[in-house]
C-alpha cells in the first residue's frame, strides 16, 4: 500500500495545502468570503483524498471529519465564527502532524474531534458518517469519529430529507417527470457524490440485490447493495466538483497547470544557462576582434543571440522564484498565538507579499524571520498597560515589509515597541568583555553587539529590552545567503530589523574591481560608492590604521592588493580608486587599482574542488573565460582586522 | 606502447598498472591513468589569495572552478615556467577535480606491480612517490595521484 515516493510527494503537496488552509482560515477570521471558504474546503478535501491514496488512513479519517464541518460552512449551514475557526485551526495543526507522520495520539485528537462535533451539534447538525476507504475491511477506528451508523449526514443541504438507499431510487428514466427539480437534483446529487459511474449505478438500481460490480468484480461489497462511499477516493472528488460547477454555473475547475520539478533539475538548468551566457560573451568578444565587414550579418546575429540568452537566463531564474507571501502566511498565525500567550495586543501587517525570492533563499529565511517576529512580540512590544502609560495606542503595530530594491530584496520587521536600550546593552557587553569601556562607541556598533554569538541580555535586560537571544543565529543565516542585517531603533518608539538579501544565490550583481591585473567582484549590495581620492585624503592614524576621507566621512582603509599579497599600484593612491563598502554593520573603504564595471555574474563555488578562502565567498567566470574571485565584504573586513592585529603584535614583539 | 605486459591484475599490491607519464624538466613522472580526467592546454590561471606556493591558482574547466597544483614546487623542484608544451592534467579523485601543471605529457605506460621498485630510502624521498619503474634507458617516478590531489584541498582552511 505504502509507496515512499508517493508519500513524499503527498507530504510536499499537503504542506502547501496546509499553508493555504491556515491562511484561508485566518483570512476568514477577518472577513467572510465564499472564495476563501471554497479554497479552504478544497484544501482539506484534497488532503483527505491524497491521504487515502497513499495509505495514510488516520489522516484520511480525520480530514474527513474536518471536511464535513467545512462543507457545512461552505453550504452556509454553519457560520464561520470565531469558535468554528478556532476549531478548524486546531484541526489544521493536527493535520500538519499527521502529514509529518508524527501521528498525534487520542489525547490530542479527541478534544479537537469533540469540538468539531460540538460545533456541528450547536447548529443541530449530525456528525459525519465514517469514511470508508477501499480495501480496508474494518470500519475506521477513526481519529475519534463517534460512528453514527445509519445516520446519513452526507446530504449537504441540511434541510432535505435523509437520502434513500440505493434500491429505493428509481432509474432516472422512470422517475416522475413532475418531481420537483430540487428533489431530482438532490437525489442525483447524492448518487454522484458517492457512487461509481452511472453504468454501474444503473445496474445496481435495476437489481436491488445485485452485488456491486466494483473495481474488483470478484469481491462483492458486502451487505449493502449500495456502493461503498468511494471505491476510489479520487473519483468522487471530481464528480462533486463537476456537479458543483454546474450547479453554480461557475467556471469548471481548470486542469492542473503546474508541474512539480525537483530542485536539482532546475539548478542544472540555471547552471547551463549561466554557461551559455558566458559562452555567448566569449563569442561576442571574438566577433569584436575579427573583421566582420565580409559577414555583416554576424554582428547582428550575435546581438540577437545575446537578447535570447538574457531572456532565457531571466526566465530560468524566474522559475525558482516564489512570492514571499508563501512564508508570510505563517506569521499571521504566529503573531496571533504568541500575542495571546504573552498578553500583548498587536496588529500584524504584511506588506509586499508579492515580492519574489529564490526558493532556496526563501526557505532559509523562514527560521530567521520567525525568530525576529517572535522576538519583536515577546520582547519588543510592551504590554497594553505599559503602552497606555506611555501614551501609545494599546494595540501595538508589527509590520513585516518586503520590497525589491535594485537586484536585492529588503525585508523589514518593524515594531512600535520600546526600542533597544543602548546603555543596558553597553553595560552588559562591557561586563562580558566584548567592548572596551574606555573607548567611545557609536550607536551602530552598540546595536551590532546584540548579534554577537556570546551576547545574551537574558538575565538582566530581558525585562527591559530583552533582545539578543539567539540573534546571532539570524545574522549567520542571513550572511550565509550573502545578505546583511541591520538594526534601526529608537527608545520608546520602536525597532526595525532590516534584512537585505540577494534575489537569488545563483546570480550576483557585482562591481568588478581590478587589483594587480586580476579581477575581483564585490557584491553590489555592499557598495555605497566608488570614488577617486586624492592621496592627501588618505591618512595614517596613530594606531597605524589608515583612513580615507570621502566627502564628510572617515572610513578605515583596506588595501586589497596588500591584503591579498598581490603587488598593486601601491603607494600611489592618486592612481587608485576607493570603494566605500557597507557590510551591514560598519563602513570601510577598499583601495583598488580600478573599477571595471558592473556585472551580473553566475556564482560558482570554490569549495567544490578546493575549499574556503578567507575574504572570498566564491568565484565566477568572466566573459573571456577567466576566473574572477567574489569578495565577501564582511569576511574581508575581518581578515583586515586580523591582519592588522597580527602585524601590530609582531611589531610590539620586536 | 613500451614494455608491453600481459595486463595481469595487481590487486595483491593494489597498485595501478597503467600510468600517464609526463615531464617535469628532464625527469619523467607517472600517475594512475584511471585518475586522469582530461588533459588541457594552459589557460589563464587566477591566483588565490592566501594560497600556498604549490597552488598556482584556479582555472575555469567548462564552468567548474578547478585548483591547479604546481607539481614542480610540490616535488621540491624549481617553479614551473609555462612553455608551448605545458599542459594541465586534470585528475578526478574522491569526487574532486584538481589540475596538475606539468611541462609536457609523454606517454601511457604499462607497469606490473612486480616491476615497481620502492622509492629509495635515502635522499629526501617525497611522500607522494609510490615507487620507481624502469624503462629502457631511464626511470619513471610513479606518483600517488590521490595524495598529490589532496594537497590542493587540504591547504584550504
Amino acid at each position: 500500500m505504502r509507496n515512499e515516493d508517493d508519500i513524499a510527494l503527498f507530504q510536499e503537496e499537503a504542506a502547501e495545502l496546509i499553508e493555504s488552509l491556515e491562511g484561508g482560515l485566518l483570512a476568514l477570521e477577518q472577513e467572510r468570503s465564499d472564495e476563501v471558504i471554497n479554497s479552504v474546503f478544497r484544501a482539506i478535501h484534497t488532503i483527505k483524498g491524497g491521504a487515502g491514496l497513499v495509505g495514510m488512513d488516520e489522516l484520511a479519517y480525520f480530514a474527513h471529519d474536518v471536511e464535513h464541518l467545512m462543507q457545512h460552512v461552505r453550504d452556509g449551514a454553519v457560520e464561520p465564527d470565531d469558535d468554528v475557526i478556532e476549531v478548524l485551526l486546531g484541526a489544521t495543526d493536527l493535520v500538519r502532524m499527521f502529514v509529518a507522520e508524527n501521528v498525534p495520539d487520542a489525547d490530542a485528537t479527541q478534544p479537537v474531534m469533540r469540538a468539531l462535533h460540538a460545533a456541528l451539534a450547536r447548529r443541530g447538525l449530525k456528525p459525519p458518517k465514517p469514511l470508508e476507504l477501499p480495501g480496508r475491511s474494518v470500519a475506521p477506528p477513526s481519529a475519534g469519529a463517534q460512528a453514527n451508523e445509519g445516520q446519513s449526514a452526507r446530504d449537504a443541504n441540511g434541510g432535505t430529507p435523509p437520502v434513500p438507499r440505493a434500491f429505493e431510487v428509481p432509474m432516472f428514466s422512470v422517475m416522475p417527470p413532475d418531481g420537483s427539480a430540487d428533489a431530482v437534483r438532490a437525489k442525483w446529487g447524492f448518487l454522484f457524490n458517492s457512487s461509481p459511474p452511472p453504468a454501474q449505478l444503473e445496474q445496481s438500481m435495476e437489481d436491488p440485490n445485485a452485488t456491486h460490480p466494483a473495481s474488483e468484480p470478484t469481491t462483492p461489497s458486502g451487505e449493502s447493495a449500495f456502493p461503498a462511499a468511494g471505491d476510489s477516493i479520487a473519483a468522487p472528488v471530481r464528480v462533486i466538483e463537476r456537479k458543483r460547477a454546474v450547479a453554480t454555473e461557475s467556471k469548471p475547475e481548470p486542469a492542473s497547470t503546474t508541474v512539480r520539478v525537483p530542485l536539482e533539475k532546475l539548478d542544472r538548468l540555471v547552471n547551463l544557462v549561466g554557461e551559455l551566457v558566458i559562452a555567448h560573451a566569449t563569442i561576442a568578444q571574438l566577433v569584436g576582434q575579427v573583421d566582420t565587414t565580409r559577414v555583416p550579418a554576424l554582428v547582428e546575429s550575435v546581438g540577437v543571440m545575446e537578447r535570447h540568452c538574457r531572456e532565457l537566463q531571466e526566465r530560468v531564474l524566474g522559475v525558482r522564484m516564489l512570492p514571499i507571501e508563501t512564508t508570510f502566511g505563517r506569521f499571521q498565525r504566529l503573531a496571533r498565538d504568541l500575542g495571546a500567550a504573552c498578553g500583548k495586543r498587536l496588529e500584524l501587517t504584511l506588506e509586499g507579499g508579492e515580492t519574489e525570492l529564490d526558493k532556496t533563499v526563501l526557505e532559509s529565511m523562514t527560521d530567521p524571520l520567525t525568530h525576529l517576529v517572535r522576538n519583536a512580540i515577546d520582547h519588543g512590544l510592551e504590554s497594553p498597560e505599559e503602552r497606555r502609560a506611555a501614551g501609545k495606542p494599546e494595540v501595538a503595530k508589527l509590520v513585516i515589509r518586503a520590497a525589491q530594491k535594485s537586484g536585492n530584496v529588503r525585508i523589514e520587521i518593524s515594531d512600535d515597541g520600546r526600542g533597544l536600550d543602548r546603555d543596558r546593552i553597553l553595560a552588559k557587553a562591557a561586563k562580558q568583555g566584548l567592548v572596551d569601556t574606555g573607548e567611545p562607541i557609536d550607536d551602530a556598533s552598540v546595536f551590532a553587539l546584540v548579534f554577537r554569538p556570546g551576547f545574551s541580555t537574558r538575565d538582566e535586560v530581558s525585562s527591559l529590552s530583552g533582545r539578543g537571544v539567539g540573534l546571532d543565529v539570524v545574522k549567520s543565516a542571513v550572511e550565509k545567503l550573502k545578505g546583511t542585517v541591520s538594526i534601526h531603533t529608537e527608545r520608546g518608539v520602536g525597532t526595525t530589523f532590516r534584512i537585505t538579501l540577494p534575489l537569488t544565490m545563483a546570480i550576483l550583481d557585482g562591481l568588478a574591481l581590478e587589483v594587480a591585473g586580476q579581477v575581483y567582484v564585490l557584491p553590489l549590495v555592499a557598495v555605497v560608492e566608488s570614488v577617486r581620492v586624492d592621496a592627501k585624503r588618505i591618512r595614517r592614524l596613530a594606531n597605524r590604521q589608515e583612513v580615507a576621507e570621502v566627502r564628510d566621512g572617515l572610513h578605515p582603509l583596506v588595501r586589497l592588493g596588500e591584503l591579498f599579497g598581490t603587488p598593486s599600484h601601491g603607494d600611489d593612491p592618486a592612481r587608485c580608486i576607493v570603494v566605500i563598502v557597507d557590510d551591514g554593520v560598519r563602513r570601510y573603504s577598499l583601495l583598488v587599482d580600478d573599477v571595471v564595471g558592473q556585472y551580473q555574474v553566475v556564482v560558482k563555488s570554490l569549495e567544490t574542488n578546493y575549499g574556503r578562502v578567507a575574504g572570498l565567498s566564491g568565484a565566477t567566470i568572466l566573459g573571456d573565460g577567466r576566473v574572477a574571485l567574489i569578495l565577501d565584504p564582511i569576511a574581508l573586513a575581518d581578515l583586515a582586522r586580523t591582519r592588522a592585529r597580527a602585524s601590530a603584535q609582531a611589531e610590539a614583539a620586536e | 606502447m613500451h614494455e608491453t605486459s600481459n595486463n595481469s591484475p595487481t590487486l595483491a599490491s593494489g597498485l595501478p598498472t597503467k600510468y600517464l607519464t609526463f615531464f617535469l624538466g628532464e625527469e619523467e613522472f607517472g600517475v594512475d591513468i584511471l585518475s586522469v580526467q582530461e588533459i588541457r592546454g594552459l589557460s589563464a590561471t587566477t591566483r588565490l589569495p592566501g594560497a600556498p606556493e604549490t597552488v598556482r591558482g584556479v582555472i575555469n574547466l567548462r564552468g567548474v572552478i578547478v585548483p591547479v597544483v604546481d607539481l614542480r614546487i610540490r616535488l621540491g623542484l624549481s617553479p614551473s615556467v609555462s612553455t608551448a608544451t605545458s599542459v594541465v592534467i586534470v585528475l578526478g579523485i574522491e569526487g574532486r577535480m584538481v589540475g596538475l601543471h606539468v611541462d609536457a605529457v609523454s606517454d601511457v605506460l604499462d607497469v606490473e606491480a612486480s616491476e615497481i621498485q620502492p622509492p629509495p630510502e635515502l635522499g629526501g624521498g617525497s611522500p607522494d612517490v609510490l615507487g620507481m619503474a624502469r624503462r629502457t634507458e631511464s626511470l619513471v617516478v610513479l606518483l600517488d595521484a590521490a595524495r598529490v590531489a589532496r594537497v590542493a584541498t587540504s591547504v584550504a582552511a
